[in-house]
C-alpha cells in the first residue's frame, strides 16, 4: 500500500470518531433557556410578623476599628435574617473579611458578628493567589441552599475581580469551599458582583454582574441550582453602567436599575426583560439623579417599586426611600433615611461634626450598640475627616422585602457600620 | 490542590513548559535536555508562602485553554526529539486560527457591543459545528497537529476537565491568542506599515 493510502486509510478511519466526539458534545450542550421568575410572595401572610414599631433601626457590625462596607442581607426564617459585608483597616486591604450577624426578628437584635472568609481561606479554597476581598451578596435558595458570592482579586484593581461562590446547607453554620465561577474569557477577570440574586420557578439563580475593566456594564449571570454557570445576557454595554439591581415584576419581566457611571446625565439607569432576562432593553436614564452610587430596590405589595438611593448630583451624604411605578415615570419621596446635617452635605469642622455623629449614633443604634460609642468616635478622624473637613456618608444600599410584609434595608453608614432599617407594609400606606 | 486532579498537571504544564521552551535547550544533549525539564517541572512545585510558582501563574493566567497546554505539550516532544515540527504552512494556519478567535471573542466580550461572542461558548452548538468542520477539515488536509489540538480540547469539554462551562475557555486564552497575534504582527508588520 502506498503512502497515500495509507493516509487516505487513516483520514477515513479518524473521522467518524472526529464525528461523534462533536455529536457527543452537540447533544450534551443544549442551551438553557430561564426559566420564569420566581414569584416568592405568592400566598405570603401579611404583617404576622412585624417589628413593635412601624420604622426600626439598629446597626448589624459591631467592630468599631474596622472599614465596613457592601452589605447585603437575606432572609433565613420567618425569624431570623442574615446580614453580610467586608470589613478591614480600609477597602482593598489584605485584612479584608467578609462578615456577617444574624437578626432576631422576635426581639429585634442583631447578634455578635463573625467571619465568614477571609484572604487565606479564598486562596486555600482556589488554590490561587489572594490578594484582596470585596462585595458579597447572600441568598436563600428555594432550596434553601443558602448561597454567598463575593469578590475576590489576585492581580491589580476591582478590575481584575472574579466570583467566588460558596454554599451552606444548614442555613450558615456551616460552609463549602469558596469555587470560582468562570465568567469572562480574558483571565477570567473583570466581573464582580452587587446587586441582590433572584430565582428562576426551576431553582435557577439570576445572578446580576457587572464589568469594571475596560469597560464598565452589566450582565445577568444565569446559574443553575447547583451554582454552575449556564449563560450570562448583557443589560448594557460601553463604559458608562455598574451594579444593576433586578427586581422581577412579572413571570417573564423584570427591571434592572443601574449605577451611572458616565459623564453625561448623572441619572439612575432603567433596563428591562419580558423574556426572564434573556433580553434586556438599551438602559435609558431616569428622573433620580445617580452620583456614580449603588442602590437598591424591591417590589412592594402594591406592585410599585421601593428604590433606595442617593438621589443628588455629587456626593452620598444623604440615603432616601421613593417610591415609583412600574414605568419608573411618577417618583414620590417617602423619607430620608439618614442625611448629613448639612443639607448641602458640606464638610463640617471637627468641633460640629462630631456632636452631631455622636446624635445620629445614638439615634441609630436602638440602644444594643450604644457602649461602642466611646470606641467609635476615637476613629473618626481617619476615616470620616479629611483637610477639608467631615463628611457624613450613607451608601451601597441592600434592600428586601420578606414573605411577611417587612422591607429590610442595609447599607453603609459612615463606613463604620452597617445600618439596617426595617419597616412595614403598614408604614409604607402610612406615608400616602 | 491533588496530584488526582487534571488542574494540578495542567497548571504544572502551565508553568515548567513554556519556560522549557523559550530556554535555548535545542543546543543541549538529549540528557540534559530531560534534566532541564525535570528541574523546571519540580521548581515549578516549590511552595513559596504556602503556593507554588505554578499556583501563582494560576493566580495572574488563570487555568490556560486545552488548546494550549496541548501546543506546549507537542512543542516539549518536538524539543525532546519525540516527533516531528510541523510544516511552516502548518503552523502559520494555526496561528491565524488562534489569532482570528482572539480577534473576534477578546473586544467584543469586554463589553465593545451588545453582541457577546462568549455566549456563543455557553450555548456552544453552533460553535461546535463550526469547529467539528474544522477539524474534519483539517484532517482531510492531514493538518493533524490542528484536529488533535481542537478534537481533544472538545473531548475535554465533553468530559469537563476545567471549571468553565464555556467552551471557548477550551479553545482560546489570552496567552495563545496574544502569542500568535504578536507572531502574525511581527511576520506582517512591514506589509501593514509601509
Amino acid at each position: 500500500m502506498s503512502f497515500a493510502d495509507r493516509s487516505l486509510l487513516w483520514r477515513v478511519a479518524l473521522a467518524p470518531f472526529i464525528l461523534v466526539l462533536f455529536a457527543v458534545a452537540w447533544v450534551q450542550h443544549p442551551a438553557a433557556v430561564p426559566a420564569p421568575f420566581l414569584d416568592d410572595h405568592a400566598g405570603a401572610p401579611t404583617l404576622e410578623l412585624s417589628p413593635s414599631s412601624p420604622f426600626v433601626n439598629g446597626f448589624a457590625s459591631s467592630d468599631v476599628d474596622d472599614y465596613v462596607h457592601a452589605a447585603a442581607l437575606t432572609q433565613l426564617s420567618e425569624d431570623t435574617l442574615l446580614s453580610v459585608w467586608f470589613a478591614g483597616s480600609r477597602e482593598g486591604a489584605a485584612d479584608v473579611q467578609i462578615r456577617g450577624a444574624r437578626f432576631d426578628v422576635s426581639d429585634e437584635s442583631w447578634n455578635a458578628e463573625f467571619v465568614l472568609a477571609t484572604r487565606e481561606s479564598t486562596q486555600q479554597g482556589l488554590d490561587r493567589y489572594v490578594r484582596k476581598l470585596g462585595n458579597p451578596v447572600v441568598a436563600l435558595a428555594p432550596d434553601q441552599r443558602l448561597w454567598l458570592f463575593y469578590v475576590s482579586v489576585s492581580i491589580g484593581g476591582w478590575g481584575g475581580s472574579a466570583i467566588n461562590a460558596m454554599y451552606s446547607e444548614d442555613r450558615g453554620e456551616s460552609w463549602s469551599a469558596p469555587r470560582r465561577l468562570v465568567t469572562s474569557p480574558f483571565f477570567n477577570i473583570s466581573t464582580l458582583v452587587r446587586g441582590a440574586p433572584v430565582f428562576h420557578d426551576d431553582g435557577s439563580i439570576g445572578l446580576p454582574v457587572y464589568h469594571e475593566f475596560i469597560g464598565k456594564f452589566a450582565e445577568y449571570l444565569y446559574l443553575s441550582a447547583d451554582g454552575e454557570v449556564l449563560d450570562k445576557y448583557r443589560i448594557s454595554r460601553g463604559n458608562h453602567s455598574l451594579q444593576p439591581t433586578i427586581v422581577p415584576t412579572g413571570p417573564e419581566s423584570a427591571v434592572a436599575m443601574l449605577r451611572y457611571a458616565g459623564t453625561e446625565h448623572h441619572r439612575v439607569l432603567a433596563s428591562r426583560t419580558e423574556d426572564a432576562g434573556r433580553s434586556w432593553s438599551a438602559p435609558v436614564p431616569l428622573e433620580p439623579f445617580n452620583p456614580n452610587s449603588s442602590l437598591a430596590a424591591a417590589l412592594t405589595h402594591r406592585n410599585t417599586l421601593l428604590v433606595a438611593l442617593n438621589n443628588l448630583r455629587d456626593g452620598r451624604f444623604r440615603l432616601s426611600l421613593y417610591e415609583t411605578d412600574l414605568e419608573m415615570e411618577n417618583w414620590e419621596h417617602l423619607i430620608d433615611v439618614d442625611a448629613s446635617p448639612d443639607p448641602d452635605g458640606n464638610p463640617l469642622p471637627e468641633s460640629s461634626f462630631t456632636p452631631a455623629l455622636r446624635r445620629q449614633f445614638m439615634a441609630s443604634s436602638s440602644g444594643s450598640r450604644d457602649d461602642l460609642l466611646g470606641g467609635f468616635l476615637a476613629e473618626v478622624d481617619e476615616r470620616m475627616c479629611r483637610r477639608a473637613g467631615c463628611e457624613f456618608e450613607y451608601e451601597y444600599p441592600y434592600l428586601v422585602h420578606t414573605r411577611e410584609g417587612i422591607f429590610h434595608l442595609v447599607y453603609s453608614w459612615n463606613n463604620s457600620f452597617i445600618k439596617h432599617v426595617s419597616f412595614t407594609q403598614d408604614w409604607l400606606e402610612s406615608r400616602h | 490542590m491533588s496530584p488526582l486532579e487534571f488542574v494540578f498537571w495542567q497548571s504544572l504544564a502551565s508553568a515548567a513548559l513554556p519556560l522549557f521552551l523559550l530556554l535555548p535547550g535545542a543546543r543541549l544533549s538529549a540528557p540534559l535536555r530531560y534534566t532541564l525539564l525535570l528541574v523546571l517541572l519540580a521548581l515549578a512545585l516549590v511552595p513559596i508562602n504556602g503556593l507554588s510558582p505554578a499556583m501563582y501563574l494560576r493566580s495572574v493566567f488563570d487555568d490556560l485553554a486545552l488548546t494550549t497546554s496541548l501546543a506546549l505539550l507537542l512543542g516539549t516532544a518536538v524539543r525532546l526529539g519525540w516527533m516531528a515540527r510541523p510544516s511552516e504552512a502548518q503552523l502559520t494556519l494555526l496561528l491565524w486560527l488562534f489569532a482570528g478567535m482572539a480577534v473576534v471573542l477578546y473586544p467584543a466580550a469586554l463589553g465593545v457591543s451588545y453582541l457577546d461572542p462568549y455566549r456563543l461558548g455557553f450555548a456552544p452548538r453552533l460553535l461546535l459545528a463550526g469547529v467539528g468542520l474544522l477539524s474534519l477539515g483539517l484532517l482531510w488536509q492531514q493538518h493533524y497537529v490542528g484536529c488533535l489540538l481542537l478534537s481533544l480540547a472538545t473531548l475535554g469539554f465533553v468530559l469537563q476537565l476545567k471549571a468553565s462551562t464555556n467552551y471557548w475557555d477550551y479553545l482560546i486564552d489570552p496567552a495563545l491568542g496574544t502569542v500568535c497575534v504578536v507572531v502574525l504582527l511581527r511576520r506582517h508588520w512591514r506589509r501593514l506599515i509601509p
